[in-house]
């Protein structure tokens, strides 16, 4: 149960204490099934290599204006707006 | 038949033809959903007037002269992709009035072939999940039998497509959620490979595995929508600079000296009679169509759930940090005096529905100090194995084939209780996804009325291949020609 509070608190998710229960229980069975990886061999596997051919791709960090009416969508989805500013709750003392 | 009944090929040419026009086509799948989708509720949201605008401008550009394949013709789309102005919703509470800024890759690249957007379909939310009832909203049923589910997370998707409420749907498949339902439902589900088509504007999931991909009637469908859809981007680093195939060009090719692979540890003990009769009917046509059919060892194959349920969890942890509730999504009323952490925990654990805290504390458990090497690092070496063997099967074999899904769909409510059952549905159609692999889902059967699907398993890449020999199956078979009685 300590366990599954401190998995809870690291997730920020605030749940009851019958979710905490509830959780705990199906997520104690799911590892134990997942606990059977630990019978295969991995000692030989380079896991450095499993980025295969990826590359790197590079952007200039330049800003671009954002004028097609995406912009206004995007700020109508705030609680709310405060001189073209999004305004949240006070979270400093 | 009615119009919505029609196949991409089919509408092209009626179109082309000017035999019908993009609106009458467009007012046919308006009408089908109204009247049937009370049953299935397959749609979380329906966009009739911009779709009739959309379909008047096809209309437009056909009269002008312009060609296109999919100029005119009407989809749908799952809620988890972008489309700006509309909503969407990842079928979550968190997201429940999010309207999209901005379109996603693959539908501004439809946008302007001209395809028609129908609306929203609904998914297990953020895609968690293999029965869409794991959706806030409510649960769709399978056009096949309304007690039973269609299949997840694309399953509004795929259920949308069985009862001919489009031409066409776009599902997202993390781990076999384009496939899964495709099968449950009797349509063809095409995952390309991993960084084929952009996953810009899909809301990300496990980002090292998720793919947009087609839900179609037929195979040659599939392979129409996915030239328009494939392809690099500017916007995703992880989608391929290869060329992308003329895919319907050897779709028609025969498949004889093809060389399939059977993995036995696809048909153990735990398969049922049906399915395994169902399977050697589809080996004899194969073998019919003069390909050569092996049995081989893919031996890490019953590890395929368990790295999922690690992998996806650790990536969903990271990727549903951003949800929390300050710029957009729902948040909790705010008392005074209340800590940005109180604020964190009440408006994430209000907003997230159940197998969404179940995977975000899962991923959170195996990325945490003194557990990463046991669980992820442990995930992410066994998922090496799974790949090179599947990898070196494709160097000897051209495709693998397995059931999609080791059953027919289940009923409602059946499996919901428990989240390990649920995880067990992912057992064919996780690997393909771990290795980056094309697969495709196409109708093989019916067992006690209901459909299922095999999968075609290619090489990275090597989308043509897997289409040519779905398109060989499905030519040589009369299994997706059936519709559900809706």
């Amino acid at each position: 149960m300590a366990e599954i509070k401190h998995v809870a608190a690291l997730s920020k998710l605030g749940l009851s204490a019958a979710e905490l229960k509830r959780y705990g229980e199906q997520l104690g069975a799911i590892l134990s099934y997942i606990d059977q990886l630990a019978e295969v061999d991995t000692s030989q596997v380079e896991t450095a290599t499993r980025l295969g051919e990826n590359f790197n791709v590079w952007a200039d960090d330049k800003a671009t204006p954002w004028d097609d009416g995406g912009r206004q969508i995007a700020l109508e989805q705030t609680l709310e707006m405060k001189d073209g500013q999004v305004k949240v709750p006070r979270v400093l003392e | 038949m009615n119009l919505n009944q029609l196949t991409i090929k089919e509408a092209r040419k009626l179109l082309d033809k000017k035999e019908i026009s993009a609106v009458e086509l467009t007012r046919a799948c308006l009408a089908r959903i109204k009247a049937t989708d009370k049953k299935i509720k397959a749609l979380i949201t329906l966009c009739e007037k911009q779709a009739l605008d959309l379909a008047h401008e096809a209309d437009g550009r056909i009269a002008k002269g312009e060609r296109g394949a999919l100029l005119g013709v009407p989809y749908l789309v799952k809620d988890n992709i972008l489309t700006k102005g509309v909503k969407t919703t990842a079928a979550s509470k968190m997201l429940e009035n999010y309207v999209a800024p901005y379109n996603a890759t693959v539908i501004a690249k439809l946008n302007s072939a001209g395809a028609v957007l129908l609306g929203k379909t609904n998914l297990d939310e953020f895609a968690h999940g293999a029965s869409t009832e794991n959706s806030a909203f409510f649960t769709t049923k399978n056009p096949w039998d309304l007690k039973r589910v269609p299949g997840g997370s694309s399953g509004g998707s795929a259920a949308a497509v069985a009862a001919d409420f489009c031409l066409f749907a776009l599902g997202s498949d993390t781990g076999g959620s384009i496939r899964q339902p495709a099968s449950f439902c009797s349509v063809v589900g095409f995952k390309p490979s991993y960084g084929r088509v952009s996953r810009h504007g899909l809301m990300s999931m496990t980002s090292s595995t998720d793919v947009i991909g087609p839900m179609t009637k037929t195979v040659a469908d599939a392979a129409i929508v996915m030239e328009v859809i494939a392809g690099s981007d500017k916007y995703d680093s992880t989608v391929s600079r290869e060329k992308v195939d003329d895919y319907g060009k050897n779709i028609a090719k025969s498949i004889k000296g093809l060389k399939i692979a059977i993995p036995q540890e696809c048909f153990g003990d735990e398969l049922s009679g049906e399915v395994k009769e169902l399977m050697q009917n589809a080996m004899a046509k194969f073998k019919e169509l003069g390909a050569q059919v092996t049995e081989i060892s893919l031996p890490h194959t019953k590890y395929g759930v368990p790295v999922y349920y690690i992998i996806t969890p650790s990536e969903i942890s990271s990727n549903l940090a951003r949800f929390d509730g300050f710029r957009y999504g729902y948040h909790s009323e705010v008392k005074k005096g209340e800590t940005l952490n109180e604020i964190y925990l009440k408006n994430r654990g209000e907003g997230f529905g159940p197998e969404v805290k179940r995977r975000i504390m899962l991923g959170t458990y195996a990325l945490s100090a003194g557990y990463f090497d046991a669980y992820y690092k442990k995930a992410q070496s066994v998922r090496m194995l799974i790949t090179q063997e599947l990898n070196a099967a494709l160097q000897q074999f051209d495709v693998i084939i397995t059931p999609t899904s080791p059953h027919a769909a289940f009923k409602i409510g059946e499996q919901n209780q428990d989240p390990l059952q649920m995880y067990l549905e992912d057992i064919f159609v996780s690997g393909p996804s771990l290795a980056g692999l094309p697969a495709v889902s196409v109708p093989a059967g019916f067992i006690n009325n209901l459909p299922l699907g095999l999968q075609i398993v290619g090489a990275k890449f090597q989308e043509a291949l897997v289409l040519q020999v779905a398109n060989n199956f499905e030519s040589a078979t009369e299994w997706h020609q059936p519709k559900a009685k809706i």
